[in-house]
């Protein structure tokens, strides 16, 4: 095993995954000396009663809840977080639980930022590293969908972007009542979402072997789990395993920067509003194929993550990459149509293209070429094969 | 925004597994206290102990507790089920009602639950470490060995424990646990 030369990694959360994780946190919140939480959640979570659940974990408790707010729209906005950090003082909570996907988390923590900084401007800390102060304890609950921020260091609010270190969760609990499945669509999304990261945080060039270490277990999870996941949408060890790998992935990808199908999902997803991660579903193997096709690198652990040891070890080393990219592609074929093949199947207009690439050049910092944005697109709108 | 909406929830209470907790640690602690009388290792696991030493085992933060202790003459005690006021060496916590339901109800062997860091162990390990052992032992007399193998790491071997001899000491462990 090559010793990299430097390599940063962090990870501020104590992850509790498995049977009965939700009647942890009452303990774990002691551990920080804070009593009483306030719960931020949607609809779709108190619509599964799962709200009811969290309340009966807190029984037998010294944890009172300050309240359940349970109204979050798909989208966050910066007046919802002030209105919460109303009932956050007015009730006297000392720390906030985010039960939910994307938004929950994004309107949790500008909730957290404004009560802790004792700001109610939330748009100056927009940004990076705005945030100076330690926040409140933090507990983030998954569920069955994730838009792969929520674990991070990164509130996206009214679509502006706050970015601190201090914004990554203190606890996540994943519990096997919460990860169940809600519909296909949300598993695929949340899983090629996290496939996607941690295929792309494990084939930055420079080798940072922590981050490896939880790409690869996500990217394994992912491949174990997935077809049986969307197969039976109440299989709760699949379930719980592909959240283990959405918040491994989450974590790995706040560590590493945007790869090329992130940012071009992106994009893509900001003008037709269609979901990024099955955006990422159907550009991952057309990504993985242009690599191949130009001979960057792509590692050949990602075959040992998705195959295994033996597979591995049979496989010469120039075509590790290319078998990892049938493995993944033979993955999205067992889902049986849950993801479209190519992008002309969403029915996405082909003139959105030129302007997604436009966005996903500047947007990666000029990182990316807008022609090797285009070629990708290209060839996911039509189905074409690099190789 | 009308915080009434969204009132405050009081942690409520799980009465009737609390009250199973409760019987159950009441007879574990009778029934240590019986065993270390009978049974050759539970005794020499206690011998190793200190004399006077006292520990807890318990559901956090509010309790049911149980207590067993050393006397100074070195016999083991069940010393009730209240800490308060109590120089205890060993506190052992589980996190939770619901995980000790799992531990009491067979679900999740002790050791299992130790593996998964459910338990809180304020004092010496290696102590901690005796009484699971202990533990163990204790309720392979105390429960039949469908159930057993559940909650114990490895059910001991004839070699190491014969039927003639658990099924002798289960009895006597049993009429001193209700009795003496």
């Amino acid at each position: 095993m090559q010793t990299p030369e430097y390599f940063e990694f962090l990870n501020q959360a104590k992850i509790i995954s498995g049977k009965k994780a939700l009647e942890h946190i009452p303990i774990e919140l002691d551990g920080f000396n804070s009593r009483k939480p306030l719960v931020v959640t949607s609809k779709a979570v108190s619509g599964a009663k799962l709200d009811r659940v969290l309340a009966k974990a807190f029984y037998d408790s010294n944890t009172i809840i300050g309240g359940i707010f349970d109204e979050v729209p798909e989208h966050s906005s910066f007046s919802l977080a002030k209105e919460l950090s109303i009932l956050f003082k007015g009730r006297g909570c000392d720390s906030i639980i985010a039960f939910g996907g994307g938004s929950v988390a994004d309107v949790a923590k500008g909730v957290n930022i404004m009560v802790s900084e004792k700001n109610e401007d939330l748009l100056s800390f927009i940004g990076e590293g705005k945030v100076k102060t330690r926040l409140k304890p933090f507990v983030y609950i998954p569920v069955s969908y994730s838009d792969g921020t929520e674990m991070t260091n990164v509130a996206c609010i009214d679509h502006r972007i706050i970015k601190s270190d201090f914004l990554y969760p203190d606890i996540i609990a994943m519990d096997p009542r919460a990860t169940k499945g809600c519909c296909r669509e949300c598993v695929v999304s949340t899983a090629m979402t996290a496939l996607t990261h941690a295929i792309e945080a494990s084939s930055v060039a420079h080798y940072n072997p922590v981050s490896d270490t939880y790409a690869h277990s996500a990217i394994q999870f992912i491949y174990e789990n997935l077809a049986k996941g969307v197969k039976s949408l109440g299989n709760a060890r699949a379930g719980l395993a592909l959240a283990n790998a959405a918040v491994m992935a989450g974590i790995t990808f706040a560590n590493a920067p945007a790869g090329l199908i992130h940012t071009i999902a992106d994009a893509l997803s900001s003008i037709t509003g269609h979901n990024r991660g099955t955006m990422m579903g159907v550009l991952l193997p057309f990504g993985l194929e242009y690599k191949i096709s130009k001979k960057l690198e792509i590692r050949g652990e990602l075959l040992l993550a998705l195959a295994g040891l033996d597979e591995y070890v049979k496989t010469p080393e120039k075509e590790m990459a290319v078998r990892s990219l049938g493995l993944i592609k033979n993955l999205i074929k067992s889902l049986k149509g849950a993801l479209p093949e190519k992008l002309s199947d969403m029915k996405i207009p082909e003139y959105h293209l030129n302007e997604a690439a436009k966005i996903a050049f500047n947007a990666s910092g000029k990182k990316y070429k807008e022609q090797v944005c285009l070629d990708v697109l290209q060839h996911a709108y039509e189905g074409k094969s690099f190789i | 925004m009308n915080i009434n909406k969204y009132p405050e929830i009081k942690p409520g209470v799980k009465y009737i597994k609390k009250i199973y907790i409760a019987v159950m640690l009441f007879i574990v602690g009778r029934a240590m206290q019986a065993a270390s009388r009978i049974d050759k290792t539970i005794k020499k696991e206690f011998e190793d102990l200190p004399d006077g030493f006292t520990f807890s085992l318990g559901i956090l933060p509010n309790g049911p507790y149980m207590i067993v202790g050393k006397n100074e003459k070195g016999k083991v005690k069940y010393m009730g089920w209240n800490p308060a006021g109590k120089k205890l060496d060993l506190k052992m916590g589980i996190k939770n009602m619901e995980v000790a339901f799992l531990v009491f109800s067979f679900q999740e062997s002790t050791t299992v639950a130790f593996a998964h860091d459910r338990f809180i162990v304020d004092g010496d390990l290696t102590n901690a470490l005796a009484i699971v052992r202990v533990l163990d032992l204790v309720e392979v007399y105390l429960l039949p060995k469908i159930i057993t193998k559940l909650a114990v790491k490895r059910y001991p071997k004839w070699s190491e424990l014969s039927p003639v001899r658990k099924h002798i000491n289960r009895i006597l462990i049993y009429v001193r646990t209700f009795t003496v």
